[in-house]
């Protein structure tokens, strides 16, 4: 009988295998993963059981506690052709090349055309200053200073125009939805202001963004709901 | 693989093989399962649910089967009657507290809700195809059972009164609705209570 000879070193694991699934699933999540993006204004949603995950392509219209409206619609290449628009819309108000570009990585902004290129070219805290005293984007439509409907208008035509020669292109693309963001406490009275702008262009489905709330059919979900 | 074969360089008689270096790989291992957890966490956190509703170009008067529902600044006290509106009639008064406002909308709807229920849990067991599941589905929403519900919002409803509401009308399958304003006439009507 030949002696069982003991182990002369002590046993490792070979990690290999392991860290090339650890990095292959960083590789895949940081890839797929989107960051969420910078919110201008804390926005409490309302909560609803629906567990409809929004839609990628969005529009989207924030409105916050005191009814201010925040505007922001996804794509560099569609928000400076938007904004090209808006700029001969509102001739008075001049943007420089520089602040054109800038403006198509940014995010949502609530400001009025007027104070936009102060807003493109303030640093994060003078932005986060800004929003805080900012009246929203006008939606007033009686004095004729209603702004909404007009970055509405530009921004839909601007992303239909992307689109369309995305699917030239041989790309596959999701239709553009409009979503609203408003908090559960502002009064629908300002929301119903936004929807009439939206219906005025022939928009009549909305996403509205709300929180998940637990089980339905448990009665302490009912009482949470207020 | 993690181990550099060495080639031994002696060229004497004592010719032994080196043993190779082993690279240790378990902080690489941490780091790599540390940035995946974050991964992980961070993009479960970005989704965001959304209701999708419709609001309809013309408000439209309001057909013979339907319902109407105020809602107000107390969630707690919603008036609704069913049928035509008429000086006379009788407001019914419930709350979103212990699914008051669902169950009326459930009554109101329960044919139909029964039925969505069925087909959904047929699906759901792999009974029913997901084809005859969506025309079935299609079918039934659009049936005349539903009852048509205007909800009707005042100047100081909230946000979250209104989309409860809607989440309601979501949970009992009712995709007729319509949300307009309250009118003086409705004011009234509900003062009278």
């Amino acid at each position: 009988m030949p002696k069982i000879k003991p182990p002369s070193h002590s046993p490792s694991l070979d990690m290999t295998p392991m860290v090339d699934l650890a990095f292959l699933l960083v590789t895949f999540f940081m890839l797929t993963a989107t960051m969420r993006s910078p919110e201008p204004v804390i926005v409490d949603t309302p909560s609803s059981i629906s567990d409809i995950i929004l839609p990628k392509n969005t529009l989207l219209i924030t409105i916050d506690t005191a009814g201010r409206v925040f505007f922001n619609i996804e794509g560099k290449q569609v928000r400076v052709e938007m904004l090209r628009r808006m700029m001969t819309k509102f001739p008075d108000v001049k943007f420089t090349d520089e602040q054109v570009a800038k403006f198509g990585s940014m995010q949502s902004f609530g400001v009025p055309i007027q104070d936009l290129p102060a807003y493109i070219d303030a640093d994060e805290p003078t932005k986060a200053k800004m929003n805080a005293v900012t009246k929203g984007i006008p939606i007033d439509t009686t004095d004729n200073k209603d702004q909404l409907s007009y970055w509405i208008n530009f921004g839909r035509v601007s992303e239909y125009r992307f689109r369309d020669s995305l699917k030239n292109a041989g790309v596959k693309t999701e239709e553009l939805r409009v979503a609203i963001k408003a908090d559960g406490k502002a009064g629908y009275k300002q929301v119903d202001k936004v929807i009439s702008l939206f219906k005025k262009q022939d928009v009549y489905r909305f996403n509205l963004i709300t929180a998940l709330e637990g089980d339905p059919n448990t009665p302490a979900a009912g009482d949470a709901k207020k | 693989m993690a181990e550099i074969i060495r080639q031994s360089t002696s060229r004497g008689k004592r010719r032994r093989a080196l043993p190779g270096v082993r690279v240790d790989m378990t902080p690489l291992v941490d780091l790599g399962f540390l940035l995946l957890t974050f991964f992980v966490l961070t993009s479960e956190l970005a989704k965001e649910n959304a209701i999708t509703a419709s609001f309809p170009a013309s408000e439209k008067t309001q057909p013979v089967n339907g319902m109407t529902v105020f809602v107000g600044k107390n969630p707690e006290k919603i008036f609704w009657y069913s049928g035509k509106c008429d000086p006379s009639v009788h407001l019914n008064v419930t709350g979103t507290k212990n699914n008051g406002l669902l169950n009326v909308l459930k009554n109101a709807n329960a044919v139909v809700f029964r039925q969505v229920e069925v087909i959904d849990r047929q699906h759901n067991l792999g009974l029913l195809n997901d084809e005859s599941w969506k025309t079935k589905r299609a079918a039934l929403l659009s049936d005349d059972a539903v009852p048509f519900v205007v909800v009707k919002w005042s100047e100081d409803a909230s946000y979250q009164d209104v989309v409860n509401v809607l989440d309601d009308l979501n949970r009992v399958h009712n995709g007729k609705y319509a949300v307009v304003a309250e009118t003086a006439e409705d004011n009234a009507l509900i003062n009278k209570q």
